[in-house]
């Protein structure tokens, strides 16, 4: 899946946002205007990026963005099952600490 | 995008039919191990430019292909960002080598010489997707640099090349 899909869901009072396809400079707004939007809607948010196929730097700038912005509103913000595409780039990007894992949601 | 040869092939009849043109000269291109690729210099076209090079790259550096891809779609998306504004910097002009033992990727176009500094301060800081791009190619590529654009006074390419391990036939 080349295209950016993002649908939004709400789970235990979180809303749960699941992306899919490729984020990179051109797609990557839409993916910090529906974190944005997330973290207005419910007290917390979960970014699933399992149907992530690829990240690019503009991807890992819209989390620490989340991330930040989260902190600012003292909501929690988690990202759930990262592909093996975004665990590399974070950990290239030596960053991949810096976010909270939720393992709610992950499949038995 | 428009795939062509080394010094080949004029520009207007390679746009004619750019899906099928390219898939030939795939084949042609690929034994020599270089490729040229135009692009338009627009962030609607990175998809396609990691689509073309992870292809190519898949055949020759197996595991090391999602880094590489990685490191030359940051590269062009800095060079949308940064290049200069002038006459003849509306399109990313690439060059891919493959070989046995290295990687080698130049960006034609990439900025102008004078605009170099403040770029690189600004990368420095790592703050913004530009800076964070700039250090995952640093960390992905064995040698990042700027030469001089033969065909253009005042403007920079970017050469990025990752040594490969040789392989045994």
């Amino acid at each position: 899946m080349r295209e950016l899909e993002l649908r939004t869901t709400s789970e235990d009072g979180r809303q749960v946002l699941r992306v899919a396809g490729e984020v990179d400079m051109e797609s990557s707004p839409r993916l910090l205007a529906a974190i944005k939007s997330g973290l207005r809607a419910a007290p917390a948010l979960v970014v699933d990026l399992a149907g992530v196929r690829y990240m690019d730097s503009s991807g890992v700038a819209v989390l620490i963005q989340g991330l930040r912005a989260a902190a600012r509103r003292q909501q929690p913000f988690a990202l759930r099952e990262p592909s093996d595409q975004v665990v590399a780039v974070l950990e290239l990007a030596q960053l991949l600490p810096l976010f909270g894992l939720d393992d709610e949601g992950r499949p038995a | 995008m428009v795939a062509v040869p080394p010094g080949d092939a004029p520009r207007k009849r390679a746009r004619a039919a750019p899906a099928r043109r390219t898939a030939a000269i795939l084949g042609s291109a690929m034994r020599a191990g270089v490729y040229h690729v135009r692009v338009p210099a627009q962030a609607a076209c990175l998809h396609a430019i990691r689509a073309f090079v992870g292809s190519v790259l898949a055949r020759h550096s197996g595991e090391l292909t999602h880094g590489l891809v990685l490191a030359l779609d940051e590269a062009c998306a800095n060079a949308i960002k940064h290049r200069p504004r002038s006459r003849g910097c509306d399109e990313l002009d690439l060059r891919i080598e493959v070989r046995p033992t290295v990687v080698r990727f130049r960006i034609g176009c990439f900025c102008a010489r004078k605009d170099l500094q403040r770029m690189r301060a600004r990368a420095a800081t790592g703050r913004d997707a530009c800076g964070l791009g700039v250090r995952l190619i640093g960390s992905i590529m064995d040698r990042v640099d700027f030469e001089p654009d033969p065909s253009a006074r005042g403007r920079l390419v970017l050469v990025l090349e990752k040594r490969l391990r040789s392989r045994r036939p």
